[in-house]
């Protein structure tokens, strides 16, 4: 059981997640809709595991992934989104994310990464 | 006349599309067809007011992007298959929900990341989309203005029985990119030799192999690999575009590209084994 934040920009993901993770015995710490917001949300609780989607307005998951590493370098991010391509898989990777889970996913997919990540 | 480059990038996200839409509703969810010279606006126009619209733009200097749109019937009945819940059991006379608009706004995201993948996949290159942006389009007297391409295609659907159109806008830079690649393609490619049967070969075709994936190397002296601790990073030479490599028990075997298949690392073959 890990505190858990959230960050996609769509309500029905948010949802589905926190349904996932909420299933798996997890608390949820905060739900961020952009880059930005997942940024202060981080420094404001300090989750022990981050979700992030890549495609989101303001700022994207892979800055906002740069940025949590810098204020934590041991933070454990999870990278959650449709994008498939391998270029931005090895680039979330390469900036210290720990998983990369691609939508649409199964909620024992996403439950798996954070047990995956929590190590 | 209809201009195969055109076609093959139209079909390519259609069948990108279709595949998301079938994670969802399964066979529920069916292509109904193509229409490969079309007008955006009036492709919009065939499907009954008030539509959900959700599109996004390529990003980079290349003007273009996809349009998914699907009617309130239909918005209901894919967010109802996302939920896991019976499309027929929906109440087509309550308000759509800010949840059921997000959901559908969801499921046109992965379709998007989905076409745009495929894209990439047929040009060659990698075609990058930014955030989707949904808008509700009350009658068709509103005016919606798209980006002008040169070329736009529309790809119908049906999802559990309602309609809903993709619109794609093509970028100029694609459809050359198409012809230069269609123009590129061997003629007819001869089917490898058959393997030769026999006993000998029956076994040797049962030896177990080690196959790995490399992704990258460095030289360095010993020095520098004492003292590191957790959290240290070594940065190989290999950058993130260059492709991997297959190795068969310890030998090369092919050049190959990572990807990622239902969440596990995979590997394409980039060119015929050595």
């Amino acid at each position: 059981m890990a505190r858990v934040l959230i960050a996609d920009d769509t309500a029905f993901m948010r949802k589905m997640l926190s349904d996932a993770l909420a299933k798996g015995g997890h608390e949820i710490v905060g739900e961020a809709t952009n880059g930005e917001e997942a940024v202060q949300a981080f420094r404001d609780h300090r989750p022990e595991v981050t979700t992030l989607d890549i495609t989101m307005p303001e700022k994207d998951g892979l800055t906002a992934l740069r940025e949590i590493v810098a204020i934590d370098p041991s933070a454990k991010v999870i990278m959650c989104s449709a994008l498939g391509q391998e270029a931005k898989v090895l680039e979330s990777i390469k900036n210290g994310a720990k998983d990369f889970v691609v939508k649409p996913f199964q909620p024992e997919r996403v439950l798996e990464a954070i047990a995956k990540a929590l190590g | 006349m209809s201009e195969p480059a055109v076609l093959k990038i139209a079909r390519a996200t259609a069948d990108a599309v279709t595949g998301v839409l079938q994670t969802f509703g399964g066979e529920t969810c069916l292509f109904a067809g193509l229409d490969e010279k079309a007008n955006a606006e009036a492709a919009l126009e065939q499907l009954r007011t008030p539509l959900l619209a959700i599109d996004v733009s390529y990003v980079g200097d290349v003007t273009g992007g996809n349009v998914f749109a699907i009617g309130e019937p239909g918005t209901r009945r894919l967010a109802a298959l996302m939920m896991g819940a019976d499309p027929s059991t929906v109440d087509d006379s309550a308000e759509l929900s800010e949840l059921e608009i997000s959901a559908v706004a969801e499921a046109a995201n992965q379709m998007m990341a989905a076409a745009a993948a495929a894209t990439s996949q047929v040009l060659g290159t990698e075609v990058e989309i930014g955030p989707p942006r949904t808008t509700t389009i009350a009658s068709h007297a509103e005016a919606t203005t798209f980006p002008a391409t040169p070329y736009a295609t529309s790809a119908l659907f049906t999802v559990a029985g309602e309609p809903a159109t993709l619109i794609q806008l093509i970028p100029h830079a694609f459809v050359v990119r198409m012809r230069q690649a269609l123009s590129d393609l061997p003629v007819d490619p001869v089917d490898p030799e058959p393997v030769a049967s026999g006993a000998l070969e029956d076994v040797m075709l049962g030896v177990p192999v080690r196959l790995s994936v490399e992704f990258g190397g460095k030289s360095l002296p010993l020095g520098r690999l004492v003292g590191m601790s957790e959290g240290s990073v070594l940065v190989v030479d290999e950058g993130v575009d260059d492709p991997v490599q297959i190795t068969v028990n310890g030998r090369p075997f092919a050049p190959g590209r990572l990807v990622v298949v239902d969440g596990d690392w995979a590997v394409r073959l980039e060119a015929d084994p050595a």
